[in-house]
């Protein structure tokens, strides 16, 4: 083998867990935030106002996307970090579906 | 003080450079916008000041004005009224109806009037889609010009919010890894090493400056970012989930009720009552008057506050618009206090800066200026620590440009505002002309001038001679003189000039110091001063 | 409000002016041998003692006066920050 064969696969492998984080941090982290902010106003107590499920996700939604682009850039195993955005997603997304179906 | 292993310090360095590398000009310009816009009231006071004032913003005798404009108005319109004070004691009130254009989205149209609010005369009068109406406001266009390349940068919505809210998004980004990533957060907050190594000085300089302003930088960016994306975003994604897209009875939600639906004729309440009612009870003045379902029976003033002394939010009143009788005191959202309600109130005040007058808004300018330093800084350290790499040295040049011409272009905004006003050219578009050209000014003198002392010594000075001869040019463009100024009560004239005055002088000064400490430097550091090839 | 306010940011400003004019690190740093830096102890004293305006107008139930205190505080830190290190080079005092 040579240097050249050594060499090309581990770049090749670093490039594209390069890009597995890109998607996972930028697309992924605000879909997963977005669908959060929406899906949390099905789960948010409404408070003595009965605004708070609507009002805390909006206001909150730029914490909750700066937390998970930097969870999605931090974590050192790239497969659990996908499990966590994507397990995010799926819930809020079934929950979401559930309110637009009804 | 945050000890992380090296390796996850590395990341964030990189994530904090990156961040901030690929959309720190975009932020630099909303922040120098934004540093401006904190007296966006002043401004536009200052700009079109009428030669007299009424007591109050919402003088007696509008009553009347409201009744007799109403009468001149197409009756379509007459649904919902706007009112609020435009600047230079104007007053403006909006008659507005919702309508869905041929695509069958929500589209809001309207009649506005421009009043004289000493004399109660109309001073102009705007008819079409609401987001058309404000960049035909010649009044108060010098500040809604900045005021726009603030909020979304003069791009379309929703691009443009959007854009302005993922740029929150990186500032937070950046405090929040900046905050990570420096190990000695409180033993360097002094240390300010002025070495020859002037990397090592740029980066003390950026750290100290973000040290310092790291907990409003954060705040500033969470409630900006906020803004854009609820308008943007956020708010008609929430009316498609939780409203099945009825944006009406989302905001009547979030808003709260306080009148029950009854569509008959009923003749308005006498506002100036309501006025002098709601001030006794709340001791503070309105800052914005709307009307729902005017000349019906269900129609509600609701009368938005100052804050009272002492505190952060605002609440508001409301009066029945047919009986003009009281019916409650409420928080801006929902009609009774909640944790959700307390937290979106506090988000307006925490950004504008503008809940205690004039004091409040000189600090937040002094922590929106905290805030471009950090950003260009950073910018040049990043850039300057890269000068090796062809490509860096490029973006070194852009972030010259951009970090002192967008400054100067924005102190060229007036100039192309005032010799429009004079002449009746357009003022949008005067000021655009005056913003491009300069610009492209900077650019070539920044490409001719090559070091980054040389830059920074023209920028004060072009800085200090524009807004030196600001005031001079207000003048002669027909503005308010002191005199007249001071003896109609409008202080805000003579006092934003003397300000402008004062700031021309610093940045004169600034420049003489630094002309006179290149010349004590030897020739050879002055060229190694430099980020251009050969300089 | 805004004279107790002032008064909250005046004397935070002059602590924290004490603090930084006997830094450690900054004395170091800037080569100075002529001011003795503060012990540990002080400076965690003098801290509490800036942000004492801040707690006292909190007390008071004077929330804008705080965030206005809070804001001065940072922002006129930072100033001061940039005149002890101007005040330094003016008289000679950079490292070499």
């Amino acid at each position: 083998m040579t240097a050249a064969e050594t060499v090309l696969p581990a770049a090749s492998f670093a490039r594209r867990r390069f890009w597995l984080r890109t998607l996972l941090a930028g697309p992924l982290a605000f879909a997963a935030a977005a669908l959060l902010m929406l899906g949390g106003t099905a789960w948010l107590p409404a408070g003595r106002a009965q605004i708070d499920n609507l009002v805390l996700p909006v206001v909150l939604f730029p914490l909750i996307w700066t937390a998970l682009f930097l969870y999605a850039l931090l974590d050192a195993r790239l497969l659990r970090a996908y499990g966590v955005i994507v397990a995010l997603l799926a819930l809020h997304g079934a929950l979401i579906a559930t309110r637009l179906w009804k | 003080m945050v000890k992380l292993p090296q390796s996850e310090t590395k990341k964030l360095l990189a994530i904090h450079g990156w961040s901030g590398v690929l959309l720190g000009l975009l932020l630099y310009a909303v922040i120098c916008t934004g540093v401006a816009a904190v007296f966006e009231d002043e401004i536009k006071d200052w700009s079109s000041a009428l030669p007299t004032r009424a007591a109050a913003e919402f003088p007696a005798g509008l009553d009347a004005a409201m009744r007799r404009v109403a009468a001149e108005t197409d009756p379509h319109f007459l649904h919902d009224l706007s009112i609020w004070p435009a600047g230079g004691g104007r007053l403006n009130l909006l008659f507005h109806t919702h309508e869905t254009d041929a695509k069958g989205r929500p589209v809001e149209r309207g009649v506005e009037y421009e009043l004289d609010g000493n004399t109660m005369q109309t001073v102009a009068r705007r008819e079409g889609r609401l987001d058309d109406l404000g960049s035909a406001r010649r009044s108060s266009a010098l500040a809604d010009f900045l005021v726009e390349l603030h909020v979304r940068l003069h791009l379309p919505n929703p691009y443009g919010l959007f854009l302005t809210g993922v740029l929150g998004l990186v500032m937070m980004i950046a405090a929040v890894t900046g905050f990570l990533i420096h190990r000695h957060l409180i033993k360097e907050l002094f240390t300010l090493r002025r070495r020859r190594d002037r990397l090592l000085t740029a980066r003390d300089a950026h750290v100290v400056a973000g040290t310092w302003n790291l907990p409003f930088a954060f705040i500033l960016a969470f409630t900006g970012s906020f803004f854009s994306f609820a308008s943007a975003f956020a708010l008609p994604a929430m009316a498609m989930v939780a409203f099945g897209g009825d944006r009406d009875r989302m905001f009547e939600t979030l808003i709260g009720r306080t009148v029950a639906e009854d569509s008959r004729a009923a003749a308005p309440a006498d506002l100036d009552a309501v006025l002098r009612d709601v001030r006794q009870r709340a001791g503070e003045e309105p800052t914005f008057i709307s009307i729902e379902h005017y000349g019906r029976v269900d129609a509600a003033i609701t009368l938005f506050m100052e804050p009272k002394r002492g505190e952060l939010t605002p609440i508001s009143y409301v009066y029945s618009g047919a009986s003009g009788a009281f019916l409650q005191d409420k928080p801006l959202l929902g009609l009774q206090p909640s944790f959700g309600g307390q937290l979106y109130a506090l988000i307006g005040p925490l950004h504008f800066g503008n809940f205690a007058g004039p004091l409040s808004k000189a600090v937040w300018f002094a922590l929106g200026f905290a805030g471009a330093y950090v950003t260009l800084t950073g910018l040049l350290l990043w850039t300057q620590r890269r000068a090796g790499q062809p490509a860096w040295r490029r973006m070194g040049i852009v972030v010259h440009w951009v970090g002192y011409g967008l400054p100067l272009a924005l102190l060229a905004c007036p100039y192309g505002y005032f010799i429009a006003v004079a002449s009746g050219a357009d003022a949008i578009t005067a000021q655009a002309i005056a913003f491009l050209g300069v610009a492209a000014l900077t650019f070539a003198a920044v490409l001719l001038l090559r070091r980054h002392d040389a830059i920074q010594r023209a920028a004060l000075l072009a800085s200090g001679a524009a807004m030196l001869g600001m005031p001079l040019l207000r003048l002669v463009c027909g503005g308010l003189g002191w005199s007249s100024a001071l003896r109609a009560g409008i202080v805000v004239v003579p006092a934003v000039d003397l300000a402008l005055l004062s700031a021309a002088l610093i940045c004169l000064l600034l420049a003489a110091r630094s002309i006179r400490s290149a010349r004590a430097l030897p020739v050879r550091e002055v060229r190694a001063a430099g980020w251009a090839p050969g300089a | 409000m805004s004279g107790v306010t002032l008064l909250a940011i005046a004397c935070s400003a002059a602590v924290l002016l004490l603090i930084g004019r006997r830094d450690p690190k900054r004395l170091r740093a800037a080569g100075r041998c002529d001011l003795a830096p503060y012990s540990a102890a002080q400076r965690r004293g003098l801290a509490a003692a800036a942000l004492l305006p801040g707690l006292l107008l909190a007390l008071a139930g004077q929330s804008a006066g705080v965030v206005i205190w809070l804001g001065a505080s940072v922002a006129l830190g930072w100033l001061l920050t940039q005149m002890l290190a101007a005040g330094v080079a003016g008289r000679g005092k950079v490292r070499r």
